[in-house]
């Protein structure tokens, strides 16, 4: 500060102004870098954690990731130390640009990770970072600006390899006519809107929507959608499905309002609920001709929190986990030639494990209809693993030390990403606010070791491996 | 309640701002010495040295007051191109956070303390009465006598729930003469301002009349550079740096105030009645942050004024002294935002490709989200009485009582029915406060004690649907909420030797919420909160002030002052969003919303040092550093909070502030008077989030101002130009929003006296 003083007094002006004129971000990178140098062939696993917000809530504020190699990973003397302060810098790692928690994926050779900040400043925009190493990240390609067509807070994934797709509903009608006291009940309709990320070159390649149809006979009886979610594209990469919540307002009802404000906040609501799990196809890469295909074996939608819920098999068929931050444990087939559900198809977590209260908040399809679940228990504290077979509908619980910690259902409950190398199967681990480790899966085996040593900070949790 | 409050006192001296050549401190209560100086005023030939010296003697009233006061003259400045912002930003320990350029929402930061912990006043009324057409933004310098500004304790003339200090603007109250003067400028950004001012006094009855007119029009085009500016393509690719020029930020004021009434009658010194009218148009630019431009998004606000304003020295009997001053507000903010494409910097419509093909980019309905016209309509009456009394010599009582009612009503006009069930708030204050002022041991000692009583009332009609028999009707009931709470502080100064004060206060109060930080404001992209709690405040202040010295032909003077805030329950704009978990939909942040952020603490320092030479140079340094720190301890799962003892992001902490004047006469002309300025601001670095990543940086920043004015010998014609942000450096107060680079602006004042 002395120095600060001195320069001031010393009103070096011109140069000062100067030196200010080059202090803006040198990151305006303007060529489409599309494979920038990663020298050596390391298959770095990136683990990523949240930090809290001034108000203290968990994984609120922002996003750190951290590079390892597969060696230090199964290492548990090795140590991840992703919150470490000095004063008031986080010193280990990379922040991801995002206020809030960052909606990262990452490529299946770990070199790209891809976000789309959500909310802050630049909330909607889409960085891609080659990895190459500890908290070495590089911002590459073009930032993208998605925030008019899917809003500062998106929903997005990775739909297929080197292809992004980002959805957002919005749009939707207020669901009310005429005026007090005699309201008369609209339905909202909505609307969906689609954009396709080229995550190589990094470009909307394009974008589409879909008006909301459910048809007059469900949106008679007040069912309409509320949030679009998890896009995924099927084998051929023709069509694109994209999960729905539904919810289901009371027709008979009447408007609801703010309790402080009086102002009008929506329609009635009711959970009864026949109907089954819904998702629209589209045509990909056009983004025309919007379907909506139903379910009957599972009435829970099919969204997530922060997670993909939804992968192509080997098989060539889409398996979806029908489930709503916890909600559900069955997951669904939808059928490669058909592109409609097969009813005949149902997993059940529940019946695999022998429990009744299983909640899935994230799962991988690994290969040959081998999956790893990481879920929560209705009336059990705790986040726990296990591995399915889609085939032969089996699951094998895989136990943790830390599975019973009821920290460890927040974690799950936000959990972002489950790294996959070769036979191994990397999931950080940490239940909020208290260390943890990285374990590790060996699929063919059904073993589970406890490899590097994550240390955690208070209301902070590492939430992905890529 | 604590019950254990040791006061101290203070006193400050008032700083002589580096563009003001005189300092004199206007009395209340005392119009002999204000007709002097009106008087002073026209006699151009008035000296610094004679200034100055009638300074000094002024200064010891002021000290009589013992607050921690600082003086903003703004005489100097209503001659040059200056906005009453741009002093008060160049001043001690104040920070102006401007989102842009002229027109733009600002925030005004005393050392660390903003939002509602700082009272804005006109007249001792709250600048928010007369609303967004009439206050610091607009109000032009020659309109105003001069803004005080006070750290810490207030007094009784300006109690409220503040507790970080105030800014008040004495409006111009002489009607000694007759006379008229305008002004007009122009310069960068197609910026153009007018106004006009007359007084006129009828010797024999008393009568007066003081008329004044104010208009602005600015397009703010001025160019920004900066990271926050882009270009997107139809792939939806950002290009930064980006070069662009505003095109959507005009920005129109006008307004007029005139008030009729008698002055230096038996019944009253002064009595007013007036009225103060003015009207905005302002074009919103962009949301929190500059990544979206907006085009048609706009405001338009109106207000009328009522006041009235009495004041008489010996009321009823001597030594009691009567002042009320009352006023009553309408007020409108209409917002509307109806365009349906989203643009680029450049002001063209974006693209995107859809279904395959190029094609305009088109929003939710408006630019920051749905379409969206609101209306809200305010009904204000806001007074404010002071009694005081002078027991005997050096002691002094006085009884205050502030009153202020505000009846909102808002309307959505896009979808009227949807406030059809809306609850109608009116939300009503009465502040009774007493402060007993004492001079002892030989005046050297000065003591204020001051205790403050609050009382807020709610009353709020609820509407409900209630179905009988298959018949709906609207019930309604009416539910009232009061709170009150009880602050107190005190000041006091001692004269330790000759020319050094010793200055100490302390306080400790609560701040409502105020009704916009409740309820939102949709122009200023604030969303309601109504869970909002009142923040606790507990602070002290120790320092001193020690001059003016004299050495032959120099003058030094010195002011430093330590301060130390606690804040409990702060209230704070939410840096981002914290809504539901579950339903993050409302999360963005192309609005915010104020919060109760915990447990703050603020430690700090502000310095001043005056120079002056030969009359001639007038040269002030100032700056001021503090530790704002997060003090939470425990986080919601009751653990040891991680960003304890943290500095709170997105908040400048270092500012530094020089201002250099000199004077010339007779240059080209005998008589005429040529006088130079140069300021210099400094802004520390600071982070905007948590945890300190590099791209959350707001870099350090430096601008430079130079300014002539030249005063003709005729006395009347008075001209200017001034260079604002000399260099074209990069300025930032928001979120990285830039503000405008270089400027000139020129300005013609003539004054018309004694008609």
């Amino acid at each position: 500060m002395k120095k600060k003083l001195f320069k001031i007094a010393l009103l070096s002006t011109v140069m000062a102004a100067f030196t200010l004129g080059s202090c803006s971000n040198d990151d305006n990178d303007s060529d489409p870098v599309v494979t920038p140098p990663v020298e050596e062939d390391t298959r770095w696993i990136t683990v990523t954690g949240s930090f809290p917000d001034a108000g203290g809530t968990a994984g609120n504020g922002g996003t750190r990731a951290y590079a390892i190699t597969p060696e230090n990973a199964a290492n548990p003397d090795y140590v991840v130390d992703l919150f470490k302060m000095d004063g008031e810098k986080y010193v280990e790692g990379f922040a991801l640009k995002s206020s809030r928690t960052a909606r990262v994926q990452a490529s299946a050779d770990g070199k790209f990770l891809y976000n789309i900040q959500y909310t802050g400043t630049e909330g909607g925009v889409f960085n891609k970072y080659s990895v190459s190493g500890a908290g070495k990240y590089e911002e590459v390609g073009y930032e993208l600006n998605t925030s008019v067509i899917l809003g500062t807070s998106p929903r997005w994934v990775k739909a297929a390899e080197g292809i992004g797709v980002g959805v957002s509903f919005g749009e939707a009608l207020e669901p009310y006519t005429g005026s007090a006291p005699n309201y008369v009940y609209r339905h909202p309709k909505g609307k969906i809107k689609i954009a396709n990320i080229d995550l190589n070159n990094t470009a909307i390649t394009n974008t589409g929507n879909i008006d909301v149809n459910l048809g007059a006979e469900l949106e008679a009886q007040g069912y309409h959608v509320w949030r679009a979610d998890v896009p995924v594209l099927n084998q051929a990469k023709d069509k694109l499905y994209i999960g729905l919540g539904v919810r289901r307002h009371n027709v008979n009802g009447t408007v609801t309002t703010n309790a402080n404000t009086g102002a009008i906040s929506g329609w009635e609501t009711t959970t009864e609920r026949t109907i089954g799990t819904l998702t629209y196809v589209v045509d990909y890469p056009s983004l025309k001709n919007p379907k909506i295909i139903t379910s009957s074996k599972a009435i829970t939608d099919n969204l997530s929190y922060r997670t993909m819920t939804q992968y192509v098999g080997t098989d060539g068929n889409i398996y979806q986990a029908a489930t709503t931050m916890g909600s559900g444990h069955q997951i669904l087939r939808i059928s490669k030639t058909t592109n409609d559900y097969d009813n005949d198809y149902d997993f059940s977590l529940n019946a695999a494990l022998g429990i009744d209260d299983a909640g899935i908040r994230a799962w991988t399809y690994i290969k040959d209809g081998v999956g790893v679940v990481l879920y929560t228990r209705k009336n059990t504290a705790g986040g726990y693993l296990a591995l399915i077979n889609l085939n032969d509908k089996t699951a094998v619980k895989l136990t943790t030390e830390i599975e019973t910690d009821a920290a460890l259902s927040t974690t799950l409950g936000q959990f972002q990403n489950i790294g996959l190398v070769g036979d191994n199967v990397y999931l950080p681990l940490t239940p909020a606010g208290k260390d943890g480790n990285i374990y590790i899966v060996d699929w063919k085996a059904k073993t589970i070791k406890k490899g590097a040593k994550l240390k955690a900070a208070s209301g902070s949790f590492y939430l992905g491996a890529y | 309640m604590c019950n254990k409050h040791i006061f101290s006192f203070l006193f400050i001296l008032m700083a002589l701002t580096a563009f003001s050549q005189e300092n004199v401190v206007k009395e209340k209560d005392n119009k002999t010495e204000k007709k002097e100086k009106k008087e002073k005023e026209n006699s151009e030939a008035e000296t610094l040295e004679n200034v100055e010296v009638k300074g000094t003697s002024k200064k010891k009233k002021l000290e009589t007051s013992g607050f921690a006061v600082s003086i903003i003259q703004t005489k100097e400045a209503s001659l040059r191109n200056l906005t009453t912002n741009e002093l008060l930003d160049r001043s001690v320990g104040v920070r102006v956070r401007q989102n842009g350029g002229i027109g733009s929402n600002v925030e005004y930061n005393l050392n660390g303390m903003s939002g509602s912990a700082v009272g804005i006043f006109i007249d001792g009324i709250e600048a928010s009465t007369y609303g967004q057409s009439f206050n610091l933004n607009n109000i032009p310098p020659s309109m105003i006598e001069q803004i005080e500004v006070y750290k810490g304790i207030l007094p009784s003339h300006l109690t409220g729930d503040y507790v970080g200090g105030a800014i008040n603007v004495v409006l111009k109250k002489g009607v000694s003469q007759n006379s008229a003067n305008a002004a007009v400028s122009y310069g960068s950004f197609n910026t153009f301002q007018s106004d006009l001012g007359v007084t006129f006094r009828e010797k024999k009855s008393g009568l007066s009349f003081r008329g004044s007119g104010f208009y602005t029009y600015t397009d703010n085009s001025f160019e920004t550079w900066g990271r926050s500016t882009t270009y997107v393509n139809h792939l939806q690719q950002i290009i930064r740096p980006y070069r662009a020029k505003r095109f959507n930020n005009t920005y129109k004021n006008i307004g007029g105030r005139f008030e009729v009434g008698f002055t230096d009658t038996k019944w009253a010194d002064q009595f007013f009645i007036g009225y103060n009218g003015s009207s905005n148009y302002t074009e919103i630019p962009h949301g929190i942050t500059m990544a979206v431009p907006y085009v048609g998004r706009f405001n338009e606000t109106k207000a009328h004024v009522f006041l009235l304003n009495y004041n008489k020295k010996d009321f009823l009997t001597k030594d009691l002294a009567l002042n009320i001053n009352a006023v009553r507000s309408e007020r409108s903010t209409y917002l509307q935002d109806t365009v349906s494409y989203a643009y680029n910097w450049d002001g063209t419509i974006r693209e995107v490709v859809e279904f395959g093909e190029r094609v305009p980019l088109r929003t939710n309905g408006g630019q920051q989200g749905p379409k969206v016209i609101t209306n809200t309509d305010r009904k204000i009456i806001n007074t404010r009485s002071n009694l005081g009394y002078m027991i005997a010599d050096g002691h002094r009582l006085s009884l205050n009582h502030k009153f202020e009612a505000t009846d909102r009503k808002d309307e959505d006009l896009l979808n009227p029915s949807s406030r059809d069930l809306a609850t109608n708030s009116v939300v009503s204050k009465h502040i009774i406060s007493m402060n007993y002022e004492a001079e002892t041991f030989n005046k050297k000692l000065r003591t204020n004690i001051l205790g403050k009583y609050t009382t807020n009332r709610t009353r709020q009609t609820r509407s409900e649907i209630v179905t009988n028999d298959g018949v709906n009707s609207i019930v309604k009931t009416d539910v009232n909420t009061s709170d009150n709470n009880f602050g107190y502080g005190a000041t006091l100064s001692y004269n330790v030797i000759p020319k050094l004060f010793i200055i100490t206060s302390t306080e400790n109060s609560y701040i409502m919420p105020t009704e916009g930080q409740m309820f939102g404001a949709p122009e200023i992209n604030i969303l309601p909160n109504q869970q909002l709690e009142p923040e606790k405040n507990v602070n002290y202040n120790l320092g001193f002030r020690w001059g003016a010295l004299d050495f032959a032909k120099h003058r030094i003077s010195f002011y430093a002052n330590v301060f130390w805030r606690n804040g409990y329950n702060k209230i704070t704009q939410q840096v981002v969003d914290v809504s539901e978990i579950e339903d993050e939909a409302d999360a963005d942040i192309q609005t915010t919303r104020y919060v109760n952020l915990g447990k703050t603490q603020s430690r700090g320092f502000e310095a001043e040092i005056i120079y002056i030479y030969n009359n001639r140079l007038n040269a002030s340094l100032n700056f001021s550093k503090f530790n704002n720190l997060f003090k939470q301890e425990l986080d919601n799962n009751g653990n040891p909070h991680s960003f304890l003892g943290q500095q709170v992001p997105n908040e400048p902490y270092f500012t530094v502030n020089a201002n250099f004047q000199y004077r010339f006469n007779d240059v080209f002309q005998k008589k005429s008077i040529l006088n130079a300025y140069y300021n210099t601001g400094y802004v520390g670095e600071y982070y905007i989030v948590w945890g300190q990543p590099e791209w959350s940086l707001t870099p350090s920043q430096f601008t430079h101002d130079l300014g002539v004015s030249y005063r003709f010998p005729s006395q009347k014609l008075v001209a200017s130009v001034d260079v604002k942000n000399l260099f074209d450096a990069e300025i930032y107060d928001n979120f990285a929003i830039q503000k405008p680079g270089r400027g000139i602006y020129f300005k013609l004042n003539y004054t018309f006296s004694k008609f």
